[in-house]
Order: structure tokens, then C-alpha cells, then sequence
């Protein structure tokens, strides 16, 4: 019955999301509407990064393992909540003069340097795939550990990533918004019913706070190993530079699609109020120490905790509400890998191809993604690039949101390649860092290499400016002027 | 780092150009204020009272801190916004309203919904 319950709850997901009679016809209204989403839309579709599948199964794992040291996602997420306040109206308000469509176009245009634009595609696109299986990955383990089938979870994951490709093809951005609404309200629901369920059998949360602290005081002082001060600072800056500036290509479809820098503003300036949903799974974690076999793995624990403390209807909406969690920034990053793709990477002029081409890319991507999942390759070492690897373009998103681009496209580009070769060597060598980040330790070189081979380039070509003229702001007028319609990319 | 300039941009967008915007959300003062949850963040572990096992009623104080630090975050930004709006930014953010309103009229109906 729970499998049937679940899988008719992830078909309901799909139903909302196509659930439209119009479908989107051009590339431009697909990925950012007219540039008017209300205020609510573009909050729930910001709020997008809060709740996701790591909620459901990293978070509790994390606080079952290194008690409070899991708040660092509280932190991280907050600290981001104040930068994109900053920052990401001045991305819209770029996007909308300019005709945006995508992360790649914002550096192409602002440093007038297709290299880099392709470049910055490029390593998007790549560092979303292992983002993606995450997702799908995740949704399998939920439905597995909700229904203890196996088969129950494969075919999940094939049903779910049908539906994400269809919504997504069909309705785009809007389609997003509808799911991701019913997302935030499902997990939240999800969340509660799980905590309800612990209170209701291990006790209020000071008895359960009490009773693991008879267990180890270490629990609540942030030196368990490998979750220290020193992973604290270091991670809670790095991710939240790379949130914060927005270098995650699947996030720049709300912020172009916004009604206005207001709306963002104005949302950025409440949205960290959702962070306080984080502790019900920090809590549960802990909960789960006292209730769970010891060594059960980490993403296993919110799951078996609900198991050991809910009936059975309520699993499956816990198991819905995580199933939501998955497709929404599945939808999302699908939709930034093909955007990236066909309108950055592929050399293709016809506007109507090019649209095509973009839904056989979402296609490709959601079963390479599925793929991957479905035959337990282990493609997860990518995904230890992904934040450190994207956070490198966090330098030249400061440079660019300048009034004024003083920096060529290249140094940039070497820039950013001194970074996530950095991160690369320190993961993949097993580098021993002293729990510090590869990303933050990567960003020294990365600035290095940017200042260097700026200062070679003034010096070399003295005199010359840094961006093309057409790449300043000040002839906007000539340009919008030649555009009138101010929606198709920057690269189309 | 951020672009910080006032003034004649308010003119220069309510005669219906679409020059940059340019505002001084990111002033010194705004961005002391915002910022301030968040040195209270990353300073988190080295609180005397994170780096001993402490409880405020019956929860951890790391808890309670970071459940501070996370109102803190909204109290900060709604001032930020305030003074903003305050010095200029309702009306910037009227004139941007205008040009958005002109551009989304110029697009051919059916290019999106």
C-alpha cells in the first residue's frame, strides 16, 4: 500500500507541474517568463536551495554524527540570505537591460569575452550532473528506506525523473514555481510530522537533549573530528560565498525571471526566517541517537527515526514531501544544464532548433542523471567539486557586478581554471587541508593567478580597455534602442 | 565591489532611460548592519558558551545562538531596507518598476505566460 501511496503522491508532483494549457514556445519565455514573476513565486522558487534532499537526509545524518556542528547549514544559508539581498538585484536589473538568459551570459556580456562565457558553461554544466544524480539518487534512498523495497525505488526514480522532463519541457520556469510551492508546504508538513512523532516517543526535545548529553557532552560543542571550528568557519564562508553570489547556474532562472529588484530584495530580506525549518532535522538527528543502532548510516536517520515513531500514512507523506524535495532541484538544474548548453555551448543560430534542442538536452540529461543513479555508478567525487568548483566564480561575479568591468575576460578565465584545478588536486589527492575547505583554500590561488596575469595583461597592452565598448553599460541605450525586445540572450 | 553611487540615477530613470541603475543599498553603514549576523555566525564555535556543553532552557545554546543569529539576520536586513527605501531607493525602485513596465509591454504577445 505505501509504495502505491508514494508513487501516486510523485505522479501528483509531475500533474502539478504540467499543469497548465499553455505551453511555453520560446526559449526566452521557457527559462525566464517576461521577466514578472510576483513576489511569491519568485520566494518559493528562491527558497528552492533551503529544502532539499540534503534537509531530509544529510542534515539529520550530520547531527546523529557531530551533534550541533550540523547548524553550519543554518549558518551558511543565512549568510547567503544577506549577500543575495545585495547582489542579486543588480543580477536581475543586468539581465533585464541586457537580455540574460543564463549565468554564462552575465559573464560573457559584463567581460565581452566569448571564452569565457563558454567556459563558464562549460564547467556549470559538468559540475550540475553529479547535482542532478544527487537528487534522483536521493529520491530513490527515500522511497527505499520509506517502503523497504528496493524495486519500489528504482522504479520511483524512473517515474519521478519522467515527470521532472515532462514538467520541465512543458512548462518551464512556471512549472517549476507550482511544484516548488507545493514543495516548501509539503516538507514543512513533513518536517513537523516527524518531529511530532519524536516528542510523541522519545520525549520533549530538552529530554531528548538531556539524555544524549548523558551519552557525550561532545554532541553540542562542535569537536567531533572532522566537524571542528576549523570545518565551521571554513565551510560556512565558502558555501556562503558561493550562494551568496549566486555562482550556482541552476539558481540565475528566479533571479532573471523576478518581477523586479525589489522583489528580490524584499524576499532575500525575510526568506532566512525558513532556515529555522533546518532544526527540526538537527533535532531529529540527535533523537535518533538515542532510538537508532549504532553506525546506522548517516542519510538513513530521519527516515528510521520517523519508522520507529509514525505510522504508516504518515510515512508516506514524509516520503512525498521528500520526493518533492528532490524534483524541484532536479527540474531546477536540469533546466540550468540545458540552458547552459544549447544556448551557450551549441553553435545553433535557428531560435526554433535551438528551443528543441533544449528539451532533447533537459531529456539527456535528467537519464544520464538517472543512469548514473540506477546503476550505482560512483559519479558522487564530482559532487565534492561541484560547491567548491562553482564557488571559484565568486570572485569574477564581484568584478562584474561593478559599475565598471576594469578586469579583461581571461585573467578571469585563468583564474577561475587556478581554482577548481585547485579543488580537483586537494580532492582527488586526498591533500590533507587540517578540515579546512578545498574551496576557500582554492579561492587564494584563483586570486593569485586573476591579480598576476591582470597586471601582465595593463602592462603589456597599456592603455587598452579591459571590456569591449559594447560591454559597458552606458551605451544601454544605444542597445536597447537595436533591441526591442530585450528577452532573447545575451549570446543569441 | 558593489555599486555605490546615488542621485542622478533617479532623474536619469524617471526620464525613462535605461542607463544602469546605480543605488547605494551597499553603503558602509547598510553593509555594517547586514553584516553583523554575520560575523555573529562564523564566530559561532569559539563562543565560550558553544565551546562548552551550556543549555538554555533545556536546549543547546549553540541552538538558541544560531536561532538568534537567524532573527537577527531578518531584524538586520528589514533596517537595511528601511533606511534604503528612505534615502532615495522607493523612488528607484518605482523608476525600475516603469522601465520593466515599458519593456514588458513591447513584447509580442504569446512570448510567454
Amino acid at each position: 500500500m505505501l509504495p502505491v501511496l508514494i508513487i501516486l503522491g510523485i505522479v501528483a508532483i509531475g500533474a502539478i507541474g504540467v499543469w497548465s494549457r499553455t505551453r511555453q514556445t520560446s526559449l526566452s519565455g521557457w527559462s525566464v517568463g517576461k521577466r514578472d514573476l510576483p513576489r511569491w513565486t519568485t520566494w518559493f522558487l528562491q527558497a528552492g536551495e533551503s529544502l532539499t534532499t540534503f534537509s531530509f537526509l544529510g542534515l539529520a545524518g550530520i547531527a546523529y554524527g557531530g551533534g550541533v556542528a550540523a547548524l553550519f547549514a543554518v549558518g551558511y544559508l543565512t549568510i547567503s540570505c544577506v549577500l543575495q539581498y545585495f547582489i542579486t538585484p543588480r543580477q536581475r536589473q543586468l539581465g533585464a537591460n541586457r537580455g540574460y538568459l543564463t549565468m554564462a551570459d552575465f559573464f560573457q556580456d559584463r567581460f565581452g569575452s566569448r571564452t569565457l562565457g563558454k567556459t563558464v558553461a562549460l564547467v556549470g554544466a559538468l559540475f550540475l550532473i553529479p547535482y542532478l544524480q544527487l537528487q534522483i539518487t536521493g529520491l530513490g534512498l527515500i522511497v527505499q528506506l520509506a517502503t523497504g523495497s528496493a524495486d519500489a525505488s528504482g522504479f520511483s526514480m524512473i517515474v519521478a525523473s519522467v515527470l521532472v522532463v515532462v514538467f520541465v519541457i512543458w512548462a518551464g520556469i512556471r512549472g517549476l514555481a507550482r511544484v516548488a510551492v507545493f514543495k516548501d508546504f509539503m516538507m514543512v508538513a513533513a518536517l513537523v510530522i516527524v518531529l511530532a512523532g519524536v516528542i510523541a516517543s522519545v520525549g520533549g526535545i530538552p529530554t531528548v537533549v538531556e539524555k544524549v548529553n548523558a551519552i557525550s557532552s561532545g554532541y553540542f560543542t562542535m569537536s567531533r573530528p572532522g566537524l571542528d571550528a576549523t570545518f565551521w568557519v571554513s565551510s560556512v564562508i565558502v558555501t556562503g560565498l558561493g550562494a551568496g553570489f549566486n555562482t550556482f547556474p541552476h539558481l540565475w532562472p528566479p533571479t532573471l525571471a523576478a518581477k523586479s529588484g525589489a522583489v528580490l530584495r524584499r524576499n532575500s530580506s525575510w526568506i532566512a526566517i525558513y532556515q529555522l525549518s533546518l532544526f527540526i532535522p538537527i533535532l531529529v538527528g540527535l533523537a535518533g541517537i538515542l532510538v537508532l543502532k549504532q553506525k546506522t548510516p548517516g542519510n538513513f536517520v530521519l527516515l528510521s527515526v520517523a519508522q520507529h515513531t509514525l505510522p504508516e500514512p504518515l510515512i508516506a507523506v514524509i516520503a512525498i514531501g521528500g520526493a518533492a524535495a528532490a524534483m524541484v532541484p532536479a527540474g531546477a538544474i536540469a533546466m540550468g544544464i540545458s540552458m547552459l548548453v544549447s544556448h551557450n555551448l551549441l553553435p545553433v543560430k535557428n531560435p526554433k532548433l535551438r528551443f528543441r534542442l533544449n528539451h532533447v538536452i533537459v531529456a539527456v540529461a535528467v537519464g544520464l542523471a538517472l543512469a548514473f543513479g540506477l546503476a550505482k555508478s560512483d559519479i558522487a567525487a564530482l559532487l565534492l567539486l561541484t560547491y567548491g568548483g562553482l564557488t571559484q566564480f565568486a570572485p569574477a561575479v564581484a568584478i562584474a557586478i561593478g559599475r565598471k568591468v576594469r578586469v579583461h575576460g581571461i585573467p578571469v578565465v585563468l583564474g577561475i581554471a587556478a581554482g577548481t584545478i585547485s579543488v580537483a588536486i586537494i580532492t582527488f589527492a586526498g591533500i590533507k587541508t587540517g578540515g579546512v575547505d578545498s574551496g576557500l583554500i582554492s579561492l587564494a590561488p584563483n586570486l593569485i593567478v586573476l591579480a598576476v596575469s591582470e597586471l601582465i595583461r595593463r602592462t603589456v597592452f597599456k592603455g587598452q580597455p579591459a571590456v569591449p565598448s559594447e560591454a559597458e553599460e552606458a551605451n544601454d541605450d544605444a542597445l536597447a534602442a537595436a533591441r526591442p525586445v530585450a528577452a532573447e540572450g545575451a549570446s543569441a | 565591489m558593489i555599486p555605490d553611487a546615488s542621485g542622478p540615477d533617479s532623474a536619469r530613470l524617471a526620464s525613462g532611460s535605461t542607463a544602469p541603475l546605480s543605488t547605494s543599498l551597499a553603503s558602509p553603514k547598510r553593509l555594517a548592519i547586514a553584516l553583523t549576523p554575520v560575523v555573529g555566525i562564523v564566530v559561532t564555535p569559539f563562543l565560550p558558551f558553544v565551546s562548552t556543553p551550556t543549555f538554555v532552557f533545556g536546549l543547546p545554546a549553540a541552538v538558541v545562538w544560531m536561532a538568534a543569529m537567524v532573527i537577527g539576520t531578518v531584524v538586520a536586513l528589514q533596517i537595511v531596507e528601511r533606511s534604503y527605501q528612505r534615502d532615495g531607493g522607493a523612488a528607484l525602485d518605482a523608476a525600475e518598476a516603469a522601465l520593466d513596465a515599458e519593456r514588458l509591454a513591447k513584447l509580442p504577445e504569446g512570448e510567454a505566460h
